[in-house]
């Protein structure tokens, strides 16, 4: 039998590779996107399991030009969403967890059953409606039912929030006479900046990889966004394949650069959301 | 508060302004097409909002149809493998994996490897779809690569009914990513460890643990993952329509996928409504089950 | 510090993103322009109509023309989802079944006035419906009211086998010539096979549709049933139109009955059999041009379409081929569908017997009027209609016909234009006759049906334990054409 202290150095051991197991397993879609990446057309045909050499890099050049129109349009429609859908949460939240009104529960209430009704229900009158309201066909088309769907999360996760903050502050600073819209701005905020940064990163998040309400409203090539473009490039690279997992990674750069510059708040909140 | 009357110049408009802007946003692209789909799923309509074209009412009659349509129950029954699998899936995995994760003691090494479960999430869901649908591919694709490498024969997993849909499934192998690992490590971490101490002192095994501890106390995350599995599995039509098409044959159709041709390829408005209130009432009842297979017990 | 910097980026950032969408919703409407759009994938073809709309917009200044390709898998649903928005683009390729459904939905404009009147751009003197060859245009008639015009077509296509002739010299096999049958070809492709290629003919696809293998079956049963269809023509207008073919399933003591039927069961298990020299995953293959191209495979059976693609692409000029690895010329040939007979001999162990063939009939030549464009009612609200329906006419005039020929190899639909040699592989062979009845459930019906006709012919043709049995196929393709039919027949209240 082994010491208790060998034990656990074993198990340690063991914990640790079956991890590695898995992370390697899921790591195989990612391998096969680099590695095919740098091949030419030939090279892919010979085989898809490592590299060939010598690297093509013109692969880069030709996927870029096609995908970067897309992942601009994307990061766009991402960013000004989550701006949005932050600052209606914020809004909405805050009205919700400070203050008590009539209709207060039945409005929540309305607000929150959005939740559960599937986006598939509404996928083909949403586009109806859109289309009816001169939309079709803009970022607006996107953006709006973005802000729409996209912060009945936040909402609920900055009431609950808002419901736990100390009401002490705010009554020191009615006492000194501000308003409520300054109160929220100037006190409600600061405080909830925490919460809000789990909301953004849950919008982006849901925002960043949706395909089917693009493929609806989306019609232009200068506003598509890019699961769009590249089942567009999956298309028409008939001869070169390579350059088609070059734009997958390029795809995949605005989001892990976000990853690598933000982690421990990217972190945190997935574990944030997670728990709600 | 309390010395305010109930008159109209004392109501604070100020949270109805606030919460303003989201019940406009939701009245115009929530409210109104949930009704507008469920009042049309009535409806035999060509989509069109003016005199133009066809709006009639015919009672059930899409619903009649649709449940002796031959293609609707086949989706439905392709729907219940993706659920029935998926959900058993995302039951084991994520949590294996957190289980792991979270016995490693060391906080470092365990953020570490949360981080490395997460990375993955940076890749667009489309590029995983269209990666997948090329590790298939029959000529080029990974698997028969590596099959020809020992000597094998080419498979078309994806050409293949028999396969199809398993092939479907195995996509994400081996499904720990992302954030049902996270849920599940925010649970175990939730049950106080004092209940671990006192089952470790009075001798019961690691796995002895697992089973009457870690399981149990993590209900709430199970039941939210397969409520949400459900959910998911119900609604989720385009990765198959990006591999498949819901080929070969029907054999990997989905509800979802048949709604989307039904509208746009037919122009049966009417009954792509229809299609998406039946799968509204298949998910409240999902929820419903849910919720009477976990009731709340109270933790001691 | 990288703190602060971080928090500049991502104001920069917003700032930026808010801008960039502020820019794009000013976008005007174009009210002089007139867009066209098609599906994409043959680049010839979107070439040649780019020449045609350059050509028309210097010859006027009211109207600019802007040509859109769309994603060819998509093109169907895209198009449905916006007319019924009313949002369509003022012209529309199509076929002349959709055409039917989006007409009885009310979406489009008739077209038959304008096509009583003569095209400014003929020489011909005749109306415009007049300068149509054939019966390209009477068969896009719309099926409740053959009066009516919703679309017409641009050109014809046709299924061939594309041979790489010089393959066939090296291995000292005989070129074959348009009067082949089928069992010269499967002669000729166990000589390749056993020359050491893994397939010797592979069809051409798009993923998981197969076109190509039902222009097969119509072929095949056209030759089959080349009596039976002179008797469903009952106004004998040399095609069998909706209504006919509604009738023929419908009506009578002996209707058609695909389930029962001797030829349709021969047709598809002759199918059956002759797929087995496909190659493997024949079903989610999309690269079958590329192989040909590169010589991987010797024959290719698809459309006239891909030839411009092929001759684009061995010309060089093709912009989308791959850099890396120029394509070699060679010589090659297309020829029909081979003709079939009472004995196939399909390989030294299989000969297949068709008990209703009679032979020394016409070859079947399926003319089908194709490259269909259709003006949506949308374009009649923008006050477009004038400059749409003028490029149409232009489109459709002898000029531009022959550009198309000569830019994209597209076949004529318009009298009296001229083509270039290596089309005349394509033109009708000269003992052959335009088919005149099309078996399939697509030309019946809409997305939905005739998906489902692909999908039964797909579970076919499968090995294993999904695939259905030919009673079955027969029986769930008949089912579907009697719910097809029937649905017709009630919509316009047919009574005979």
């Amino acid at each position: 039998m082994m010491s208790a202290k060998a034990l656990r150095k074993t198990k340690f051991i063991v914990i640790n590779v079956v991890l590695a197991i898995f992370l390697l397993f899921t790591l195989v879609p990612v391998y096969v996107m680099i590695v095919n990446s740098f091949k030419t057309q030939n090279q892919l045909l010979d085989n898809v399991l490592v590299f060939s050499f010598p690297l093509y890099f013109r692969n880069y050049v030709d996927a870029f030009n096609r995908i970067f129109p897309f992942i601009w349009n994307s990061v766009t429609v991402a960013v000004v969403s989550t701006v949005g859908i932050t600052l209606i949460a914020a809004l909405t939240g805050y009205a919700f967890g400070h203050f008590d009104f009539k209709g207060k529960g039945l409005l929540f209430t309305l607000i929150i059953v959005n939740m559960m009704i599937p986006g598939i229900l509404t996928l083909v009158p949403s586009y109806l409606v859109v289309v009816k309201i001169n939309l079709y066909n803009t970022q607006f088309a996107l953006l709006l039912p973005y802000l729409a769907t996209g912060s009945v999360m936040g909402i609920y996760l900055v009431r609950g929030f808002v419901e736990q903050l100390p009401k002490t502050i705010f009554e020191a600073a009615k006492i000194d006479g501000i308003t409520e819209l300054q109160c929220f701005i100037y006190i409600g905020m600061p405080l909830v900046k925490t919460i809000l940064t789990t909301v953004s990163i849950l919008a982006l998040l849901n925002v960043w990889n949706d395909i089917v309400w693009p493929m609806l409203v989306l019609d232009n090539d200068n506003i598509k966004t890019i699961p769009l473009g590249l089942l567009e490039f999956n298309q028409q690279q008939g001869a070169n394949k390579g350059a088609l997992f070059a734009g997958y990674i390029l795809a995949s750069v605005p989001l892990l650069l976000y990853f690598i510059f933000n982690l421990r708040s990217f972190m945190d909140s997935l574990v944030e959301g997670a728990i709600k | 508060m309390t010395k305010e009357k109930k008159s109209l110049k004392k109501i604070n408009f100020t949270p109805y302004l606030m919460i303003l802007p989201i019940m406009i946003l939701l009245s115009i692209f929530a409210f109104y097409p949930i009704a507008l789909s469920v009042i049309k799923s009535l409806f035999r309509w060509s989509g069109t909002f003016g005199n133009d074209g066809v709006n009639t009412f015919i009672g059930f009659k899409n619903f009649i149809e649709l449940f002796q349509d031959e293609i609707f129950l086949q989706s439905w029954g392709n729907t219940l493998f993706f659920i029935i699998t998926g959900s058993v899936i995302n039951l084991i995995f994520p949590f294996l994996c957190a289980l792991l994760i979270f016995s490693i003691g060391n906080e470092k090494i365990s953020y570490r490897w949360r981080v490395a479960f997460v990375a993955p999430m940076v890749v667009p869901s489309m590029v995983v779809f269209l990666l997948w649908q090329f590790i298939y591919d029959v000529d080029m694709g990974v698997v028969n690569n590596l099959l020809q490498l020992f000597g094998a024969n080419k498979v078309d997993l994806l050409g293949n009914p028999d396969s199809v849909k398993w092939a479907i499934r195995f996509m994400g192998f081996p499904w720990v990513g992302g954030t049902f690992l996270l849920v599940y490590i925010a649970g175990l971490s939730g049950i106080d460890n004092s209940l671990r101490e006192a089952a470790k002192i009075d001798g019961a095994s690691a796995l002895y643990r697992i089973f009457a501890i870690d399981i149990p106390l993590s209900k709430p995350q199970f039941k939210m993952i397969l409520t949400l599995s459900i959910i998911g599995e119900i609604q989720d039509f385009v990765k198959i329509q990006t591999v498949t098409e819901g080929g070969p044959g029907y054999s990997s159709y989905v509800p979802g996928l048949y709604m989307y041709k039904v509208a746009f390829d037919s122009n049966e408005y009417g009954k792509a409504c229809a299609i998406g209130v039946t799968m509204l009432v298949v998910m409240l009842f999902a929820s419903f089950l849910m919720n009477v297979l976990f009731k709340k017990e109270d933790i001691d | 510090m990288f703190n602060k910097i971080k928090k500049i980026f991502a104001i920069l950032l917003i700032a930026v993103c808010f801008a960039s969408m502020a820019i794009k919703a000013v976008g005007g409407n174009n009210a002089k322009q007139i867009t066209l759009s098609f599906w994409g994938t043959n680049l010839p073809y979107q070439f040649a109509l780019e020449g045609i709309a350059a050509q028309y917009n210097e010859m006027q200044d009211e109207y600019e023309v802007v040509i859109d390709k769309q994603d060819a898998g998509n093109y169907r649903i895209w198009m449905g989802g916006r007319l019924a928005g009313g949002n369509a683009s003022d012209l529309l390729a199509t076929t002349n079944v959709y055409a039917n459904t989006d007409a009885s939905n009310g979406y489009l404009y008739d077209l038959s006035e304008a096509l009583n009147q003569p095209n400014p751009y003929s020489d011909s003197g005749l109306s415009w419906k007049d300068d149509f060859s054939g019966t390209y245009l009477t068969q896009v008639a719309y099926a409740n009211d053959t009066s009516k015009f919703y679309c017409v077509p641009t050109n014809t296509v046709s299924v061939r086998f594309m041979i790489n002739t010089d393959i066939l010299e090296q291995n000292g096999i005989e070129i074959p010539t348009a009067d082949w049958t089928f069992s010269d070809y499967r002669r000729i492709c166990e000589k390749l096979e056993n020359s050491g290629y893994e397939t010797a003919m592979e069809i051409a696809n798009a993923k998981f549709i197969n076109y190509t293998v039902s222009w097969a079956i119509d072929i095949m049963m056209a030759q089959l049933k080349y009596d039976e269809v002179l008797g469903y023509d009952r106004n004998q207008n040399g095609q069998v139109e909706t209504e006919e073919i509604v009738r023929a399933f419908l009506e009578g003591e002996d209707p058609l009955d695909m389930a029962k039927d001797t030829d349709f069961k021969e047709v598809m298990q002759f199918i059956k059999l002759w797929s087995r020299y496909w190659g493997e995953g024949f079903n989610s293959r999309d690269d079958t041009s590329e192989n040909f191209l590169r010589q991987t495979v010797p024959m290719m059976f698809g459309g006239s379409w891909s030839v411009s693609g092929i001759e684009l692409t061995l010309n060089n000029e093709n912009p989308e081929a791959d850099k890396t690895n120029p394509y070699k010329m060679f010589n090659y040939i297309s020829l029909p569908f081979p003709r079939l007979e009472k004995e196939v001999y399909l390989d030294k162990d299989t000969t297949f017997t068709f008990t209703n063939l009679k032979e020394g009939l016409p070859l079947q030549e399926l003319g089908e009027p194709s490259g269909c464009f259709c003006i949506p009612k949308s374009t009649v609200e923008a006050g477009k209609l004038e400059g749409t329906l003028d490029f149409l006419r232009f489109f459709t005039s002898a000029q531009a016909a022959s550009y198309m020929a000569e830019k994209a190899y597209e076949i004529p639909v318009i009298k009296n234009v001229e083509i270039n040699e290596k089309m005349y592989d394509f033109l009708p062979p000269e003992n052959s006759e335009s088919i005149r009845m099309r078996f399939n459930l697509l030309n019946l019906s809409d997305g939905v049906a005739s998906e489902y006709h692909f999908k039964q012919v797909q579970m076919y043709l499968m090995e294993g334990a999904s695939s259905i049995s030919l009673s079955t196929l027969c029986r769930n393709v008949q089912a579907k054409y009697e719910e097809v039919t029937e649905l017709i027949r009630d919509d316009n209240g047919w009574e005979w």
